[in-house]
């Protein structure tokens, strides 16, 4: 955890772990990448559009048995709409992406494509059509959704570099349990990652978003 | 993007939302936000900012695009919202969580409609409320896959089959906001599997596939719905109950819907028509004039005598005379009697007959008895006036006649008033049609084209 | 209220208003009985 000075306005910016270089900073909208204590101011990100997620910044969860707290978000759109992935950095330092869409939500962590040759074969090159299907740990999933998409704005600690000129084709896999997959392609490469649709009740979220008129339900209202 | 962003027509928002981790929890986010209409200028609430694709402008109907922050128009449509089942913007109770109806589509699949209400909680997400002609059902969409088998989908363990047909949905009417671009003159193509409990949907729209699993609903499973949000919601409580759109039981305490719950208020109905009606009979048991009492004797097997009793008054405008023939003590034999009321002042006829029979006797199950001592008839619309009344009887032993004249004493009660209990019996069974000609739709339904209410759910009427 | 609850309770009404009716009047679709006017017949009028 390091606490630097914004280099564009000096409002104090937090970066909780060393795999997240990338801080919006509240204040200014600066995009600024840290580099051991150097920090970089690289861009300005765009000002969310509102929206009515419950989730925010700061909301904590349990998934598989270890806690993770929300640090940051990227809001994609796409011709027909947009939607959140939320960051969840984990007590491990590990960290996932909570997708929400629709009200519905899939906590994803990135995987590794060459244990199996299907995926192997479309990390090589191109995008899994719909409908296209693969196997993993006995699972059959299959790609119920393929879009083009590009990020809108963002908010809190990332991963990486989140310009709003990059661009993904984007492909969710559901299976006809509770696994999900989903498959992005960019002009770096392919990454693909591995996860469940969840609902907050089985996160155990709380320190959620209050919106103004909605009781919080009871399994999130800690 | 570099330099300002332009915020555009979303009205200016607070800045981002993003508190530090271990800040308290800061005032309660709006829970709306407003567009402005780029065709008539009036201000568009919505309610599931950053969903919310398309939206119905309430002032001048033109579906509004706001999948980006720049609001596109997409078409003019007619307004006319007042209508609707449930408002636009009302809040309501249904299946444990509270919703509010932010969008209605009404669609048809050749020119048979019906309306989806969306329903929407920031916390649950989206739900559905689909009224048709069976009544009403609550629409969730599937988040995985149902596993299919030829012409059947397995979905949470439970099998439900396909009807066997595809059709052609069509948007009729849009109304508020949607979290997918839509608008009047879409196409879907629909494929129903019922299952034992509830109905799988299967929605293909160029390709892409959504599944949503509904089960009916009683009127009475949903709370509020009826009035619309403005000054019914109590902003500054979010910790506890939301305040709802309306007092308890809502207004759609009304009739309820579907074939099945039709019939089980009807016959609800139906049963306190005809409790009154026992109660009317009660009471006119005990009216009339009382009974007057004549007694004969019959030889026999002799020949038929004619005996004649009279005058007997009759003072109701028109009544009900029972005519009571007893022989005590009358075994293995017969009377028989031709009854004749004749009016004196008319020498109007009102013929009628009885029967007394009693047969006793052993057999290899043991002994048995037939028939009784005593009989009645009953005579409808009996005109007031001073009758006689002539009985033409004989006495008849059995198996075979009997020889050396034993004689036996009969007596008659003629008493009238009181209600025919076969009138009630009537009564009963034409109340009753309605509800089992309801009740065979109800269950017929079934294997409906568009949905089906299924299984049957007495809702509540309250 | 629904035009079929209408029209079922003036269905269950109209029941019941013939029921009262039959009960005053003594009346019934079922019972058997025949009036006719009695000739002079056999009998002659019944009383002097």
């Amino acid at each position: 955890m390091a606490t630097l000075s914004c280099p564009n306005c000096g409002n104090p910016l937090t970066y909780t772990s060393p795999a997240l270089p990338v801080k919006i900073c509240d204040r200014c909208q600066s995009v600024v990448v840290r580099h051991d204590d150097q920090l970089e101011r690289i861009g300005e990100a765009a000002v969310l559009p509102f929206d009515v997620s419950p989730i925010q910044i700061g909301s904590m969860g349990l998934y598989e048995g270890q806690g993770f707290t929300i640090v940051g978000r990227i809001r994609w759109g796409w011709s027909a709409g947009s939607w959140n992935e939320w960051l969840a950095l984990f007590d491990d330092g590990s960290n996932a992406w909570l997708g929400e869409a629709m009200g519905d939500f899939m906590l994803l962590r990135e995987a590794d494509m060459a244990t199996n040759p299907q995926l192997q074969s479309w990390a090589g090159g191109g995008v899994p059509a719909l409908g296209s299907t693969f196997t993993d740990a006995g699972v059959s999933y299959t790609a119920t959704d393929v879009k083009s998409a590009h990020i809108l704005a963002s908010e809190g600690e990332l991963p990486f570099r989140c310009t709003t000129d990059w661009t993904i084709e984007s492909v969710d896999f559901r299976s006809s349990g509770m696994e999900c997959a989903s498959f992005q392609r960019d002009e770096d490469g392919a990454s693909f990652y591995t996860g469940k649709v969840v609902s907050l009740g089985d996160l155990r979220m709380h320190n959620v978003r209050a919106i103004e008129g909605w009781a919080m339900p009871e399994l999130v209202n800690r | 993007m570099s330099g300002e962003e332009e915020i555009g027509p979303w009205e200016a928002a607070s800045a981002p939302a993003s508190t530090a981790p271990t800040a308290a929890q800061s005032a309660p986010q709006s829970a709306s936000r407003a567009v402005t209409c780029p065709n008539c200028g009036g201000t568009v609430e919505i309610r599931a900012a950053g969903y919310t694709v398309s939206v119905a402008c309430q002032y001048c109907g033109s579906m509004l695009d706001v999948a980006n922050p720049d609001v596109a128009l997409i078409e003019r449509q007619n307004l006319a919202t007042a209508d609707l089942a449930i408002p636009l913007g009302s809040r309501g109770h249904v299946k444990g969580a509270e919703y509010q109806m932010v969008g209605y589509v009404r669609r048809s699949i050749e020119g048979e409609g019906w309306d989806e209400y969306l329903l929407f909680n920031p916390y649950v997400g989206y739900r559905w409320l689909v009224h048709d002609e069976d009544g009403w059902s609550f629409g969730t969409m599937l988040t995985s896959l149902p596993q299919m088998s030829g012409g059947s989908a397995n979905y949470a363990g439970v099998h439900f089959s396909h009807d066997g047909d595809t059709w052609d949905a069509v948007v009729d009417r849009v109304v508020g906001e949607f979290y997918w671009r839509v608008q009047v003159g879409d196409h879907a193509l629909l494929a129903n599997y019922e299952g034992s409990s509830a109905t799988l949907s299967c929605e293909t729209v160029a390709d892409e596939v959504s599944w949503t699993v509904s089960e009916p609903i009683g009127r009475g499973e949903m709370r509020g719905f009826g009035k619309s949000e403005a000054g019914a919601t109590d902003g500054a409580n979010n910790t506890g109950q939301s305040a709802f759109a309306s007092g308890p039981s809502g207004d759609i305490a009304a009739a309820p819907d579907g074939p099945l719950a039709r019939a089980w208020f009807y016959s609800k109905i139906g049963a306190a028509a005809l409790a009154a009606m026992i109660v009317v009979m009660i009471l006119f048991a005990s009216g009339g004039n009382s009974a007057q009492g004549f007694s004969y004797r019959l030889t026999m097997d002799g020949p038929e005598t004619t005996v004649n009793f009279g005058p007997l008054e009759f003072t109701g405008a028109s009544q009900r005379v029972t005519i009571a023939t007893a022989s005590p003590g009358l075994d293995n034999a017969w009377v028989d009697t031709d009854i004749t009321l004749v009016n004196r002042a008319t020498q109007e006829v009102i013929s009628t007959y009885g029967v007394v029979e009693h047969y006793s006797g052993y057999d290899s199950d043991g002994s048995w008895t037939e028939g009784s001592d005593s009989g009645s008839t009953k005579v409808a619309s009996v005109p007031a006036g001073s009758y006689d009344l002539v009985i033409d009887a004989s006495a008849h032993s059995w198996p075979s006649p009997s020889y050396g004249g034993r004689v036996i004493d009969v007596t008659t009660d003629v008493s009238s008033g009181g209600v025919f209990f076969s009138n009630l019996v009537l009564a009963l069974l034409l109340l009753i049609i309605p509800p089992i000609f309801l009740l065979w739709r109800g269950l017929k339904g079934r294997g409906g084209s568009s949905s089906s209410s299924g299984d049957n759910d007495w809702g509540d009427d309250e | 209220m629904k035009l079929g609850t209408i029209l079922y309770g003036l269905w269950a009404g109209g029941i019941s208003t013939w029921f009262i009716y039959a009960a005053i009047m003594g009346t019934s679709p079922f019972a058997a009985t025949t009036q006719h006017q009695r000739g002079t017949g056999i009998y002659g009028p019944t009383h002097k």
